[in-house]
């Protein structure tokens, strides 16, 4: 169901898509690799079944229980990562959407790959980030990162020296911080920073992103 | 044994995996502390045997293969420790002074730590960012 989802609207990629792209199956594979350390903490998202099998925790993939648990675990996480973006998809209005999901989708990847005690992107990091993208209505494609956590930090920037960072915390929280030049001293900066919930981080730093950022 | 503060005018580098560089840019989430971290891991170069920085960075390269497998779009970034010193502390309304100290480990041995941060710290991050002097392919 998910797949069929998700394969929609990643037609409308640039296209030809090559055949190594993110298409569903390749996807799919991508996201299902046992990646070797640290599956549990993906377990920990897992519904109440999972983890009781998983509390044998292995590295040999010919441990077939280990095997099982870890594609369920990776399963289950890529199902929800796949979720989370159909949600962006079905919300799109950025100009350079594709890229946004092109680029979570790399992330996703890089995730996986990274070689720490976390394993895939913080799923209610990237649920806030979706969250405060649907309701802003901001036109400028962040760059997109991971903190080591794989928490969400999203930066928008302009050459003039405007910032506008934000770090999505799975909690609900952004930390978020604001650089605007001083136009009465061009030497100087303004700097805010500050914490806030998802829900009130437009309203609060809407005044000086608003000529720069938004609609 | 007693702690030993990187000089001023020497060089840190951070290793920056592709999930912390965005477009070739290198983003503050690489400098943004864990939940379970006290203080940031960098190098300092000075340390490493080679004088000149091509040298240095292939030192670190090798150090970096013992503990794990860099990426391929990964990058170490250079920082000057007076440079990333001055600028918190200049730029911050608590004058935060951030501390750069050598904790050597067995498999490396040319470890440092940066402290003085705290968990909510993007705003240092942004600032750190913009102390990059140069940055070098991982691999």
């Amino acid at each position: 169901m998910t797949t069929a989802e998700i394969a929609m609207p990643l037609e409308c990629f640039d296209s030809p898509r090559p055949s190594n792209s993110y298409g569903d199956i390749s996807l799919k594979y991508h996201l299902c690799r046992p990646s070797g350390s640290a599956w549990g903490v993906v377990a920990t998202a897992v519904p109440a079944v999972v983890p009781r099998v998983c509390e044998t925790r292995s590295h040999s993939y010919a441990d077939v229980t280990t095997n099982t648990c870890l594609n369920s675990a990776q399963d289950y996480a890529a199902e929800k990562f796949k979720g989370l973006l159909n949600l962006l998809i079905k919300a799109m209005f950025l100009p350079c959407q594709t890229d946004l999901v092109k680029r979570l989708i790399e992330l996703y990847k890089e995730a996986n790959e990274d070689e720490t005690d976390n394993v895939g992107i913080s799923d209610e990091s990237l649920y806030n980030f979706i969250k405060f993208i649907k309701s802003a209505s901001i036109r400028v494609l962040p760059a997109v990162s991971l903190t080591s956590d794989n928490f969400i930090y999203a930066s928008w920037r302009k050459d003039s020296g405007h910032v506008f960072s934000v770090h999505f915390l799975p909690s609900g929280d952004t930390q978020f911080v604001v650089f605007i030049p001083n136009t009465q001293n061009p030497n100087k900066k303004t700097r805010i920073s500050g914490i806030t919930t998802t829900e009130r981080l437009l309203q609060t730093v809407e005044s000086n992103v608003r000529d720069w950022l938004m609609v | 044994m007693s702690k030993q503060s990187v000089p001023e005018q020497d060089h840190v580098s951070r290793y920056c995996s592709p999930k912390q560089i965005d477009a070739g840019t290198i983003q503050a989430s690489a400098f943004i502390l864990r939940e379970t971290e006290e203080f940031l891991s960098v190098n300092w170069l000075e340390k490493l045997c080679p004088l000149n920085r091509n040298g240095q960075i292939e030192a670190l390269r090798n150090t970096f293969r013992k503990k794990y497998s860099l990426r391929p779009n990964g990058k170490f970034v250079v920082l000057n420790v007076g440079a990333i010193c001055n600028k918190i502390r200049a730029e911050t309304t608590d004058n935060r002074e951030l501390q750069v100290t050598y904790q050597p480990k067995p498999e490396d041995n040319s470890h440092c730590s940066i402290s003085n941060l705290k968990h909510d710290d993007v705003l240092i991050a942004e600032l750190i960012v913009e102390t990059i002097d140069e940055s070098y392919p991982a691999i």
